[in-house]
């Protein structure tokens, strides 16, 4: 913050010379700038006349739509933001010239996160760095990617899924099975191959296949559906046991996803109880009423009922369960709100909170607290 | 020099695939084994927390107190192995696996290697799995017979015991557990490879409790760049072989001096 109010008392003091002076600050520093409080200064000039700057984030509690100050008479802004300790923003400008607004990416910030929207300026606030464990690792052994296709008759149609093999994988030997959910999103934005080789060299994850499934019609299949948790159980989880091998104990089937995903995964193992052990259940989007209708949309109907019903008479879940939601999310009320019911009825629960958002750097970030507690690898036993 | 695989893994593999009702007892014996280490992780959790909380209050080793909680959890150590040993010795005594006309043939083939080498070299990696197989063709004797270069987990197995240790898992401290006996061949130490890299070291109640915990026996770490020969000396880098004493200090590992103290609360 102190150099942008520096920038503005050289401008005022030296106006004629604004456009020398902001170009030599917008080419000395990296944005937007941090200071060793985690506040963050964002900053855009583009040499252009604009009427306004608008920033744009999905940092619940906060206004989404926050304006810049002009600095002086130019077309320079700036806006400072107070940011949680290792938090993680992802956010647009939004530029407004002639009574238009236009969204963008923030030109000076080569930072970005993508989702199957497009792509968003990240903030790192201090502490938060990316993790190395997902990072390509030249050292760790490549598990393998099939492609396959199956008939299900839940939903009598062929259905694709992607089969992760861990390097390891030998005839005659059975593995552990994860079932993800958004399956193509989570390899493409989550780099869940990439992390899963390493976290399986290092002996952190056992060695297990990952089966990743995608949706059709996504938001209604997953949505606390019945022939969708028949389908994972009847169909797919059927298909795979009778084509790969896969140890047929609850405690090495699992099943994850995130967001709608995660609530298809909690349905899964309430509809067919004994079947799923280990659950990874990210930013659920589990939301409940205490009192009237909720307002979210009538997509979300099914998952209301569903985990009402949940809080008011919770079944036994026989498995351990991760759970992790984001501050910066509406649901985080939603995911805290469950973790004592799940602390009554569940083997083991486990509960992250972090200061991010509902984005697949945030579930990214996660896996490997999830998987090395859920699928444990024999890293205890390696002395080498 | 030529180097020459004794192939134990694959060894046992040929037994899985020719004798499977001796390989079906032994994986009978290896689940019994582990449905006892459900408990012994579980009595560790409160034996445990019992001497972080008896240290906690006065912070000295000569505390009754904190010794009682050192000698319960030695008990509840002492009480694992006991049972690994009698599962151990079911298990000889009930199938004979050395007297197996399959493990006689593949033991034969191995003793055979092993006679026209110099030397053996053990090396690390899947300690529970290493020290299974040495023990499943019963290389105890064969062992002493001669000349051994091992590290990290393969000088485990030679201790007396194994310890299994990681303070810095991704889901926060493993509370460290006996794995089983290791064949004895140095006597009276029990050897932690990595111990910087896995053990919480700089915090000195660490050190003294799990010194405490093993004593008599004594634990050396082993970092990279030293080692210890037949005799006892170190070699290579000053500070690659130390000893973790009750004190909650690091010493050079000196095979004639035992650190102050390093027999007391516990065996008191």
């Amino acid at each position: 913050m102190q150099r942008v109010l520096d920038l503005v008392s050289h401008i005022e003091r030296h106006p004629n010379d604004a456009r020398r002076i902001l170009a030599e600050f917008a080419a000395r520093w990296q944005f937007p700038l941090m200071d060793e409080h985690d506040n963050a200064t964002f900053f855009y000039w583009d040499g252009q006349p604009a009427d306004a700057v608008f920033l744009q984030h999905w940092v619940f509690g906060l206004p989404s739509r926050q304006e810049f100050r002009r600095i002086g008479q130019t077309d320079a802004f700036y806006l400072p933001l107070a940011l949680p300790k290792g938090a993680r923003v992802e956010y647009k400008f939004e530029v407004v010239r002639g009574g238009n607004g236009r969204w963008m990416s923030d030109p000076r910030n080569g930072r970005r996160a993508f989702d199957p929207f497009g792509s968003n300026s990240v903030c790192p606030a201090g502490s938060y760095s990316d993790p190395e464990w997902c990072r390509e690792d030249p050292h760790a052994r490549r598990g393998s990617m099939q492609s396959h296709r199956f008939f299900s008759k839940t939903w009598g149609e062929e259905r694709d899924y992607q089969l992760y093999l861990p390097a390891e994988a030998r005839p005659g030997k059975e593995y552990p099975l994860l079932i993800v959910h958004d399956g193509n999103d989570f390899l493409h934005y989550a780099e869940m191959k990439t992390l899963l080789d390493n976290l399986i060299h290092r002996h952190e994850v056992a060695p297990l296949l990952v089966c990743f499934t995608n949706g059709v019609r996504r938001n209604w299949e997953y949505a606390a559906n019945p022939r969708q948790a028949d389908f994972l159980r009847l169909d797919l989880l059927a298909h795979l046991e009778a084509t790969q091998p896969v140890l047929a104990e609850p405690q090495f089937r699992g099943i994850m996803g995130s967001s709608f995903g995660a609530v298809s995964s909690l349905y899964a193992a309430v509809r067919h109880p004994g079947v799923w052990g280990r659950l990874l259940l990210q930013s659920g989007s589990f939301a409940f009423t205490d009192i009237g209708e909720h307002t979210r949309g009538p997509m979300w109907d099914p998952i209301v009922g569903f985990v009402n019903n949940l809080r008011e008479n919770p079944p036994p879940i026989d498995a351990q369960i991760y759970l992790s939601c984001g501050t910066f999310e509406s649901l985080i009320y939603y995911n805290r709100s469950l973790v004592p019911v799940f602390q009554r009825v569940a083997q083991r629960v486990r509960f992250a909170e972090v200061p991010d958002g509902h984005n697949w750097i945030n579930w990214r970030d996660r896996l490997r607290e999830a998987l090395t507690w859920l699928f444990p690898g024999p890293l205890w036993m390696y002395y080498e | 020099m030529p180097v020459v695989n004794l192939r134990l893994y694959g060894a046992f593999r040929e037994i899985e695939r020719v004798a499977p009702d001796l390989v079906a007892a032994h994986a009978r014996k290896q689940a019994a084994l582990k449905a006892i280490k459900v408990l012994y992780r579980d009595a560790i959790v409160s034996a445990i927390a019992g001497v972080q909380k008896a240290w906690a209050q006065r912070r000295e080793r000569a505390c009754p107190w904190f010794q009682q909680a050192i000698r319960h959890l030695q008990q509840v150590d002492e009480l694992f192995l006991a049972e690994a040993d009698r599962l151990h010795d079911q298990f000889a005594e009930t199938e004979r696996p050395l007297s197996h006309p399959a493990v006689e043939s593949v033991r034969g083939a191995i003793l055979d290697r092993l006679s026209g080498c110099s030397a053996l070299l053990i090396a690390g990696g899947h300690v529970g799995v290493l020290r299974n197989r040495m023990s499943f063709f019963g290389l105890d004797e064969a062992l002493r017979q001669k000349p051994i270069i091992a590290w990290s987990g393969g000088a485990m197995v030679l201790a007396e015991r194994i310890l299994l240790y990681h303070d810095h898992t991704t889901h926060g401290v493993g509370l460290a557990e006996y794995l089983d006996r290791g064949f004895g061949l140095v006597p009276g130490v029990v050897f932690l490879p990595h111990a910087e890299q896995r053990l919480e070291l700089s915090r000195p109640e660490n050190v003294a409790i799990l010194a405490a915990r093993l004593a008599p026996l004594r634990p050396v770490a082993l970092e990279n760049g030293g080692g210890i020969d037949a005799h006892g000396q170190c070699f290579g880098r000053a500070d690659a072989i130390r000893e973790l004493t009750v004190d909650g200090h690091l010493a050079p590992y000196d095979p004639a001096h035992r650190t102050a103290g390093g027999d007391d609360a516990a065996r008191s």
